[in-house]
């Protein structure tokens, strides 16, 4: 393949014109550096395996970042084989719906005391404030169960819908529902604690 | 038992319920029992707004061009080094 004109790809300089914006999109998603810096150089290989593929009216940044964004995607859903069966069984279920709602009498299901949101004080105004957000952000989506994080993260993050979600993550729609109501309880009360009220 | 009761549900199913509001898959039932839920429970309120600040955030922060971190300048030689034995074979 020749092209007369379009773009052309040159690999010999991908890491240098391209290996910070890489990272940073992807470090934005997923907070370990050395997971980042191994999806980083898998995209770059596996552009480089697919090169005939290019087509020439796309720009080769543009190109890089749909390989890394299925990267990306692979990265959660192998992460979230791992076992987390218990999430859905009936006793895991509760533990987890007590901590934040009331359990039984004239206020089953209301929220409970010490877990009802608080009205937040601070609002993002600088950039500043906005980069530290972000990090408290990854740490408390760091802290949610795997599979839970993942379907927060491919939603808000990725733009998968629901469909694509269940599909990638080999989850049922009301799997899906749960684990969501369990990521923005959690995300919350998280982003809450260590931002908000501070 | 009123029409009112009939459609009634608690926080933790109200909470439950954001995401299908989100994703407009409520069903009627669910319609109208989150809309009475949330014309008299502050905090279920207070929960949808800031979910919906927040996953506003999370969208705005991971499409931002801007770029704020790097890559540590001995992993960036390394993969050069890496991507360039690649690109002999």
């Amino acid at each position: 393949m020749s092209p007369a004109d379009g773009n052309l790809l040159e690999p010999e300089k991908w890491v240098e014109r391209y290996g910070d914006v890489l990272f940073n999109f992807t470090i934005s998603r997923i907070n370990k550096r050395e997971v980042v810096e191994d999806l980083v150089q898998e995209t770059f290989f596996a552009a480089y395996k697919a090169r005939e593929s290019f087509q020439h009216e796309a720009s080769e940044k543009t190109w890089l970042i749909a390989i890394l964004k299925r990267k990306i995607i692979d990265h959660y859903r192998k992460k979230s084989t791992q076992n987390e069966l218990n999430i859905f069984d009936k006793n895991s279920k509760d533990n987890f719906m007590n901590h934040f709602f009331d359990k039984e009498g004239g206020y089953e299901g209301h929220w409970a005391d010490d877990a009802s949101p608080q009205e937040w004080k601070k609002d993002l105004q600088t950039e500043v404030e906005k980069q530290e957000f972000n990090s408290i952000l990854k740490n408390c989506l760091g802290k949610l169960p795997v599979k839970t994080s993942a379907v927060f993260t491919l939603k808000n993050m990725e733009d998968l819908d629901s469909d694509e979600i269940c599909k990638e993550l080999q989850i049922t729609p009301s799997n899906y529902w749960v684990l969501m109501h369990r990521a923005k309880l959690q995300l919350r009360e998280c982003m809450e604690k260590n931002w908000f009220l501070k | 038992m009123n029409l009112f009761s009939a459609f009634k549900i608690s926080c933790r199913e109200a909470t439950y319920l954001h995401t299908k509001k989100k994703e407009g898959k409520l069903s009627l039932t669910e319609r109208y029992g989150l809309k009475i839920h949330l014309l008299y429970c502050s905090i279920c309120n207070l929960f949808f707004s800031q979910l919906d600040d927040l996953e506003t955030q999370a969208h705005e922060l991971s499409h931002s061009e801007k770029i704020s971190s790097i890559l540590d300048p001995t992993a960036k030689e390394k993969m050069q080094k890496a991507l360039a034995e690649e690109l002999k074979k």
